[in-house]
């Protein structure tokens, strides 16, 4: 990276960690450190939730799915919109009613306190283990950049987070990451129009896209029913629904953000305007993968993106092998590079026969290609058994560190620290949240005093960042990151949201029956996903339809028991 | 500064903009949501 880049980089993150504490400063109590006073109007709250979900694992995973398998990640999102609309219907009112800090709360309200205590639980291990691979995923690009170890990156990164969430809380948080996400739309919108600039000058933004629906990345829609099948309309708009709904009605990392909305309404159009802006945001982050795809149709890519890992194996006694596969490679990219220029010709004579013909031969080029590949991760496992074979979530790195002007590429680089700050802190701040709330001020110390709060919250904040540090040095030998974390959260979130479900729905549900409803319906998503029967989507379906179904035959089952105690005991 | 931004808590009596009711805007998300498929839908045709 030049001087202007690493400039850009710190004056960014700079900028960003001092706005945030200079806005949250004065935070006393509880309430503000919490919920931010509530006191945020709805663009806060819209922009905060987003900047919550979308992690620097987005901009990174993103583009490098649409590069090697499409657009159709897009579909994930569908339910988005539905899960939205139900939230400010159900869940909003009645937490901004009964006045909680946490979402677990209500269910002691509601149930008992086991039911608090287990859906607590199970947040805090989902929610602790995903954040780490948030903090992992841009401590990536460091070491890339730096070559250097990412343990190193990693501890940077997860201070600095630390750092800003423990002084200011909610306010420090929220603030940051309205600055965060207005900086994330600018840097993605210039990525886009450099990756249309450096095209050919022949190959425009439509020929670009047509190039690569040729060769399948534009497939953003897929009608056809299959449980196997992550990514299609039905699995998006069932699975991703429910996924969202528990994702933002029972993750205390977005119920934070929306019940610091000022009132009912804010936090409702701050949910409503995510709804209506998040998937048009990750269709064009994912057409910047696309573009990035075509980009490399003209411009030899590296046969491996991970530039760590193929050093690593050059530098070995695989090297002379490597160098013969690289030879096909570059080979393999001059056959193509012919096919796809003779496409070109036939989509500008709108040749239907030449063009069935060439997306024919390009098929087989792109499926030589992977080939290839493949035998370069096989000699990376021979050469070291640990090595990280998969290298999605670098393509799109490696394009911006090798071909952006001075400049951006620092300012894209700041967007990748950025959104991975933005969610860390959301995480950490409702990790600290729900410690304090539900464990230490239930279980623990009923009547201490606010400050005794205050301090045991910016306490909790460094403890699970500490761990969520740990959790990010393992998290290296995951393959794609952003998957990782939707099957993670696809375990847990079902059963969650089956919880919160019963109660607001099905009244004459009580706590016991609930409690083991969720227990053993968890259990069975456990063993449904460990044997891979359905797409990890649907899990939280399963979860969700299981928690309902046992908590109906339990309620069912003690109340018969019960009127029998009854009848036995008046003979 | 900060204190013009942040709006005092109250209760749910604001409309939402550009509708009247919230069900409107609820309808206008899904009407949304069901032409975004179909821009989609059109996207991954064409292109293909």
């Amino acid at each position: 990276m030049s001087v202007i880049d690493w400039s850009v980089l710190i004056l960014t993150l700079v900028v960003i960690v001092v706005y945030g504490i200079y806005k949250s400063r004065g935070t006393q109590n509880i309430q503000g450190y919490l919920l931010g006073n509530q006191s945020l109007p709805w663009y806060h709250v819209c922009l905060s939730v987003m900047a919550t979900q979308a992690s620097a694992i987005t901009f990174l995973s993103a583009p490098g799915l649409a590069y090697s398998s499409g657009m159709s990640f897009v579909q994930f999102y569908l339910g988005l919109p539905l899960a939205m609309i139900v939230l400010c219907i159900t869940f909003v009112p009645i937490f901004h009613r009964l006045k909680v800090y946490t979402a677990y709360e209500y269910l002691e309200q509601r149930f008992d306190l086991k039911t608090r205590a287990l859906t607590a639980f199970l947040f805090l291990i989902q929610r602790g283990l995903s954040t780490g691979i948030t903090i992992y995923a841009p401590s990536i690009i460091l070491s890339t950049i730096l070559d250097i170890n990412t343990t190193y990156t990693t501890l940077f990164i997860g201070s600095l987070v630390i750092f800003y969430t423990v002084y200011g809380g909610t306010k420090a948080v929220s603030y940051t990451q309205m600055l965060q996400m207005s900086i994330i739309f600018c840097g993605l919108f210039a990525a886009g129009i450099m990756v249309v600039h450096l095209l050919p000058g022949d190959i425009g933004f439509g020929r670009a896209i047509s190039i690569a629906g040729k060769m399948g990345r534009t497939n953003a829609i897929d009608l056809k029913f299959d449980l196997d099948n992550p990514y299609t309309v039905w699995t998006g708009l069932i699975g991703g629904f429910f996924l969202q709904l528990s994702y933002f009605g029972t993750d205390q990392s977005q119920v934070g953000r929306y019940l610091s909305g000022a009132s009912v309404s804010q936090s409702r159009l701050g949910l409503l305007m995510n709804g209506l802006v998040k998937i048009p945001m990750q269709f064009l982050i994912l057409l910047i993968g696309v573009l990035v795809f075509t980009f490399y149709q003209y411009n030899r890519p590296p046969i491996f993106f991970n530039s760590f890992e193929l050093n690593k194996l050059e530098n070995s006694k695989y090297g002379p092998e490597l160098n013969k596969i690289k030879a096909d490679f570059n080979q393999a990219f001059e056959d193509k590079q012919v096919v796809v220029n003779q496409m070109n010709a036939a989509l500008d004579q709108d040749d239907q026969v030449a063009i069935s013909r060439q997306r024919d031969a390009l098929k087989l080029a792109d499926d030589k290609e992977k080939a290839i590949k493949l035998q370069v991760t096989d000699l990376m496992e021979k050469n070291d058994k640990q090595a990280n074979t998969k290298d999605n979530n670098y393509i799109f790195l490696s394009f911006v560190t090798q071909y952006l002007p001075k400049g951006l590429v620092g300012l894209l680089i700041a967007i990748i620290f950025l959104a991975s700050m933005g969610s860390t802190a959301s995480a950490l701040n409702s990790l600290a949240s729900t410690t304090v709330i539900d464990i230490y001020k239930r279980l623990i110390k009923k009547d201490a005093s606010d400050s005794q709060y205050l301090r045991a919250s910016r306490l909790a904040t460094v403890f699970w960042g500490v761990v969520c540090i740990i959790m990010a040095l393992f998290a290296s030998k995951i393959g794609n990151l952003l998957e990782a974390v939707n099957i993670l959260g696809s375990y847990i979130y079902g059963t969650i949201l089956g919880v919160f479900l019963v109660a607001f729905y099905l009244r004459h549900v009580n706590g016991r029956a609930v409690f083991y409803a969720a227990l053993l319906a968890e259990l069975a998503v456990i063993v449904i996903g460990r044997m891979e029967l359905v797409a990890y989507l649907w899990l939280n379906v399963i979860g969700c339809l299981l928690v309902v179904l046992f908590s109906i035959v339990f309620q069912t089952m003690m109340r018969a028991k019960s009127k029998h105690i009854t009848t036995s005991v008046k003979q | 500064m900060e204190q013009d931004k942040q709006i005092p808590s109250k209760p749910d009596q604001d409309l939402p903009p550009f509708v009247k009711t919230w069900k409107q805007f609820y309808r206008l998300l899904i009407g949304w949501l069901i032409f975004l498929i179909i821009a989609f839908y059109i996207f991954t045709v064409y292109f293909q």
